[in-house]
C-alpha cells in the first residue's frame, strides 16, 4: 500500500499546473467573452505536452499512464477551468483503450496527438442519472436515436461517445460520427458560461458499439471521478483566492483575515478541501485498480463529498469577498459556475450517497 | 498510489487475522462482550494491551531497539483495520504509546527513551497527561503549576484538571512553570512524573455520560528528580507542541476511525433490523441520505489519514497541520453520532439496562460520549485559530 502519488507525478502536475498559470489565466474568460475562442490555443501546448495521450498505450504513440497519473492533472485541469472537451478526450482514450484497443487502433493515435476530438453525449432531458432510465437507444437496424444534453464542445467533436440502449434494453456505450448524418448539435445557453455546450438530437445515426453496460456504467464512472478531482482543483483555487483576498482587505484598520469569525470560516474550508482530495485520489485509483463494485463506491463517496465541499467552498469565497465578490470583474463566478456545472451534471450528491449506502450494504452483507 | 496490499503486506495481514482469532474469546463481539463495570472494563482493556505486546503486537512502527517491530505505518494500518474486522477491544495506554512515546523520541534523552519506551509498550505503565488547568485550558501557555529546583530535585505545586486516566495510571507528563518571569510560553517545562510520589492527590470528577474517566490532580510539593525533565529548562512549550501534533495526529485518527466504523456498520445493521411503523428505517430515503452521507465522512477520515502516514513515512513530522485531522474526525464523528439517534424511532432512548434497548444502548452512549470530541485535544475554536494562522498563515 502506498497513499501517496511520487515524484514524477508531482513533477508532471507542475509543470501543467506552470503552463497552465502562464497561458490559461482566468481573466481570459472575463476578457474574450467567448470560451470556443480560446481552446484552439490551450489545445495545442497541451498537445505539446503529450497530455491528450497520457493514457493511450506507448504503442500507439502515447504515454502509457494510468487514471493515477492523470488525478493531480485532472485537478489542476478543474482549477485552471479547462474546457470539458479536453478532459472527455482524454476520458476518451481511456474508454477507447480498455474496450477497443485493436478496432481502434487508428483513432487511438489521432487522440494521442490531439487530432482527434471526442465528447461524450451522456444526460438527457428528464433522464436522471440512472443510465438504465436514459431513452437515447438503438433501433433494430442498429442506428442510434435520441437526444442528449449538454454536449461539450458538441459541434467542433469528431466523435461523439453516446451512452445509449440497444433494442434489448440493455445500456452500453456507442460511438457515433458527430459530423454524420442524423447528427445534429445546437448550442445551449448554460449557468456555466467557461465552456460552450450543445444539445445534440440523433435520428437514425449510425452507431459502432464500443461496450455493453459496464462500458457505459465505467463511462460515467470515469467523468464522475474526473468531475470530483476538477471540483477538488476548483476548491483549493478559491480557497487560495479567499486567503490571498483576506490578507489584502483591511477593514476597522486591520487585515479581515485577522478577524476570528473570517479565520474560522478559511480553516473549515481547507479541512474540506483537504477531504475532497482525499475523495478525488481514491476515486481516481479505483478507477484504475478495484472491481465494478468497489469502483463505484469509491467513486461516488468521492463525488458526493466534492459536492458538498465545493458547494461549501465556493459559497463562503463569495462571501468573504464583500461586494467585490459580486462583480463580473473579480471573476469569482467562473469557477463557482464551472462547479456548480460539475457538482450537477455528474451526479447529484443525493444520487451518489445512494450508490454509496448500496455498496456499503452489499459489503456488510458479504461479511 | 496502490490501496491494494503487496505480497507481504497481505502475508503481515493474514499473520494478524489469524492471531486475533485466536486471542479474542469465542463468540467475542457477537455474544461476549467488555465488562460492562467502568473499571472491570479499564483492567480488561489493559490486560488486552498486555496480550498484544506478548504477542508481538505492540509499537508496529516503532524501533526495534526500544522492543518494536521496526515496521511502518502501513503495517499500523492493517493491524489497526484487521482489529476493527474482529472488534478487538480498544487499547487505554493511548497517551503512553501515542503521546509519551513519541515525545520522547523527538526531545527526550536515550537514557529516558530506554528506561520508559519498553514498559509502555508491555502495557506495564500506563500515562496519564497533566496538560489543562482550571484556568488554563485553551490557553495552555498560561498554566500556573509550578516546579522549583531544589538540589537533584524540582518540587512540585499546582493542580491539573481533566487529567484523564489518572487513576490507572503510573506515569504522568507534566506541563510546569520554571519560569515566573519569562513570557508564558517561554517559561514551562516538560516533565515525567511518577504518580506515585508522595503529595499525589486524584478526585474522579464525573462526565456527561456518568463515567469517571477524568481526574482533578493536585500536587503538593511533590519531588521530580531532575533527571525527569525532557528536553531543555524552559523549551516545555515546544516539546509539548510535539506531543498535542501526535495527540492530533493522523495515527490517533486511524484508530479512532475504527471505532466509528465499527459503530456505523452496527447502526446500519440495526435499519435492517428496526421497523418504523409501515417500513424498516433502512427503506426510508431520508434516513438512507443520513447513512450515506456518515459513510463518505467516515471512510475519507481513513483516507485523510492514511495520505498523512504517506508523509510521515517520507521522513515529514507531524506540526500544525493535524489539526485539519483533528478538526474533520472530531466534527464528523459527532455529526455521526447525532444522527444515530435519529434512525431508529423511539427505542433509541432506551439505555443499556433496558431490556427494550438497541444495541444495549451503544447509540445514546456514544451519543453523549461524542460531545467530548470538539472539547478535548484543543477544542474546534483553538483547531481553526490554529489552521488559520499557522497553516494558511493568516495574521494573528
Ligand atoms: C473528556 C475529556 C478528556 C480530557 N482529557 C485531558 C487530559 O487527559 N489531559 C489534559 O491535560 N486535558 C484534558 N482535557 C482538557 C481539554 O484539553 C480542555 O478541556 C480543552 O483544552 C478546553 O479547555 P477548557 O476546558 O478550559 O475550555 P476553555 O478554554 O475555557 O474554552 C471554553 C470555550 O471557549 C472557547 N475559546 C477559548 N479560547 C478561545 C479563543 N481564543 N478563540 C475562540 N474561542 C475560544 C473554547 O473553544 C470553548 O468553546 C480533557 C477534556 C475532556 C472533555
Amino acid at each position: 500500500m502506498n497513499f501517496d502519488f511520487n515524484d514524477e507525478q508531482y513533477m508532471f502536475r507542475d509543470t501543467v499546473r506552470d503552463t497552465l498559470a502562464a497561458q490559461f489565466p482566468i481573466d481570459l474568460f472575463r476578457d474574450s467573452g467567448e470560451p470556443v475562442a480560446l481552446e484552439g490555443p490551450l489545445w495545442a501546448q497541451l498537445a505539446e505536452l503529450g497530455l491528450f495521450g497520457l493514457m493511450v498505450p506507448e504503442d500507439q504513440g502515447g504515454l502509457g499512464l494510468g487514471m493515477v497519473d492523470f488525478a493531480l492533472i485532472a485537478e489542476e485541469f478543474g482549477a485552471a477551468l479547462v474546457p470539458l472537451t479536453v478532459t472527455d478526450t482524454i476520458a476518451a482514450s481511456l474508454i477507447l483503450a480498455k474496450y477497443a484497443a485493436a478496432a481502434r487502433a487508428e483513432n487511438l493515435e489521432k487522440l494521442a496527438s490531439g487530432e482527434l476530438r471526442v465528447a461524450f453525449a451522456a444526460y438527457e432531458k428528464n433522464g436522471g442519472y440512472d443510465p438504465s432510465q436514459f431513452s437515447t437507444s438503438l433501433g433494430a437496424d442498429g442506428s442510434l436515436s435520441g437526444r442528449k444534453l449538454l454536449v461539450a464542445g458538441a459541434d467542433r467533436a469528431d466523435m461523439l461517445l453516446v451512452v445509449a440502449n440497444d433494442a434489448a434494453g440493455e445500456p452500453g456505450l456507442y460511438a457515433v460520427d458527430a459530423k454524420g448524418a442524423g447528427v445534429v448539435a445546437t448550442r445551449e445557453a448554460t449557468l456555466d458560461i467557461t465552456g460552450d455546450y450543445h444539445a445534440v438530437s440523433f435520428a437514425n445515426a449510425a452507431a459502432e458499439r464500443i461496450g455493453g453496460p459496464d462500458a457505459g456504467e465505467f463511462s460515467l464512472d470515469l467523468l464522475a471521478t474526473i468531475a470530483a478531482l476538477g471540483l477538488a482543483g476548483i476548491g483549493g483555487r478559491m480557497l487560495d483566492t479567499t486567503v490571498a483576498y483576506v490578507k489584502e482587505r483591511s477593514q476597522f484598520g486591520q487585515p479581515i483575515g485577522a478577524f476570528q469569525a473570517i479565520k474560522h470560516r478559511c480553516a473549515d474550508m481547507a479541512v474540506d478541501v483537504n477531504t475532497a482530495r482525499s475523495g478525488g485520489y481514491f476515486a481516481a485509483w479505483a478507477m484504475a485498480s478495484a472491481d465494478r463494485a468497489e469502483r463505484q463506491w469509491a467513486v461516488s463517496m468521492g463525488k458526493a463529498k466534492a459536492n458538498r465541499m465545493a458547494v461549501h467552498v465556493m459559497r463562503e469565497s463569495l462571501q468573504l469577498h464583500g461586494g467585490m465578490g459580486y462583480t463580473w470583474e473579480m471573476a469569482l463566478h467562473f469557477p463557482y459556475r464551472r462547479g456548480r456545472h460539475l457538482e450537477i451534471l455528474y451526479g447529484t450528491t443525493e444520487y451518489h450517497n445512494e450508490r454509496v449506502l448500496q455498496g456499503t450494504m452489499a459489503q456488510l452483507a458479504a461479511g | 498510489m496502490d490501496f491494494n496490499d503487496s505480497k507481504e503486506e497481505q502475508a503481515f495481514r493474514d499473520e494478524v487475522r489469524a492471531w486475533l482469532a485466536s486471542a479474542l474469546p469465542q463468540g467475542w463481539g457477537k455474544t461476549v462482550f467488555e465488562p460492562e463495570d467502568e473499571d472491570e472494563r479499564a483492567h480488561f482493556r489493559i490486560d488486552w494491551e498486555r496480550k498484544l505486546f506478548e504477542g508481538g503486537w505492540s509499537g508496529i512502527s516503532w524501533p526495534t531497539k526500544y522492543g518494536g517491530r521496526g515496521a511502518t505505518l502501513v503495517e499500523q494500518g492493517i493491524f489497526a483495520e484487521e482489529c476493527a474486522r474482529a472488534q478487538a477491544p480498544e487499547g487505554i495506554n493511548v497517551i503512553g504509546r501515542n503521546l509519551t512515546a513519541t515525545t520522547l523520541i523527538h526531545h527526550g534523552n536515550e537514557a529516558q527513551r530506554e528506561r520508559y519506551l519498553p514498559k509502555i509498550l508491555a502495557a506495564q505503565e500506563m500515562w496519564c497527561q497533566g496538560f489543562s488547568e482550571p484556568n488554563a485550558g485553551s490557553d495552555l501557555a498560561s498554566a500556573r503549576c509550578r516546579a522549583e529546583p531544589d538540589g537533584d530535585d524540582f518540587i512540585v505545586n499546582g493542580q491539573k484538571i481533566w487529567t484523564s486516566f489518572a487513576q490507572y495510571s503510573q506515569w504522568c507528563i507534566l506541563l510546569a512553570r520554571t519560569d515566573q518571569h519569562a513570557p508564558k510560553h517561554k517559561g514551562l517545562s516538560f516533565f515525567l512524573v511518577d504518580m506515585k510520589s508522595p503529595g499525589i492527590t486524584i478526585r474522579p470528577l464525573t462526565q456527561i455520560s456518568g463515567e469517571k474517566e477524568f481526574n482533578e490532580t493536585f500536587f503538593e510539593d511533590v519531588r521530580v528528580p531532575k533527571e525527569n525533565l525532557v528536553g531543555e529548562l524552559n523549551d516545555g512549550w515546544r516539546i509539548a507542541m510535539t506531543t498535542l501534533a501526535y495527540e492530533r495526529g493522523a495515527e490517533d485518527a486511524l484508530a479512532r476511525q475504527i471505532r466509528f466504523k465499527q459503530e456505523l456498520d452496527l447502526l446500519i445493521e440495526k435499519a435492517q433490523e428496526v421497523e418504523l411503523g409501515a417500513r424498516r428505517a433502512i427503506d426510508d430515503p431520508a434516513i438512507r441520505q443520513r447513512l450515506a452521507q456518515s459513510i463518505v465522512d467516515l471512510e475519507l477520515m481513513r483516507m485523510n489519514c492514511l495520505r498523512e502516514f504517506s508523509k510521515a513515512i517520507k521522513g515529514e513530522t507531524p506540526g500544525p497541520e493535524s489539526s485539519l485531522m483533528k478538526l474533520y474526525w472530531s466534527h464528523v464523528a459527532q455529526d455521526m453520532a447525532d444522527m444515530a439517534m435519529e434512525v431508529l424511532g423511539p427505542e433509541t432512548l432506551l439505555m443499556q439496562e433496558d431490556p427494550d434497548t438497541i444495541a444495549r444502548g451503544r447509540f445514546p452512549m456514544a451519543f453523549m460520549q461524542s460531545r467530548a470530541f470538539t472539547i478535548y485535544s484543543g477544542t474546534s475554536e483553538i483547531q481553526r485559530n490554529i489552521i488559520a494562522e499557522r497553516v494558511l498563515g493568516l495574521p494573528k
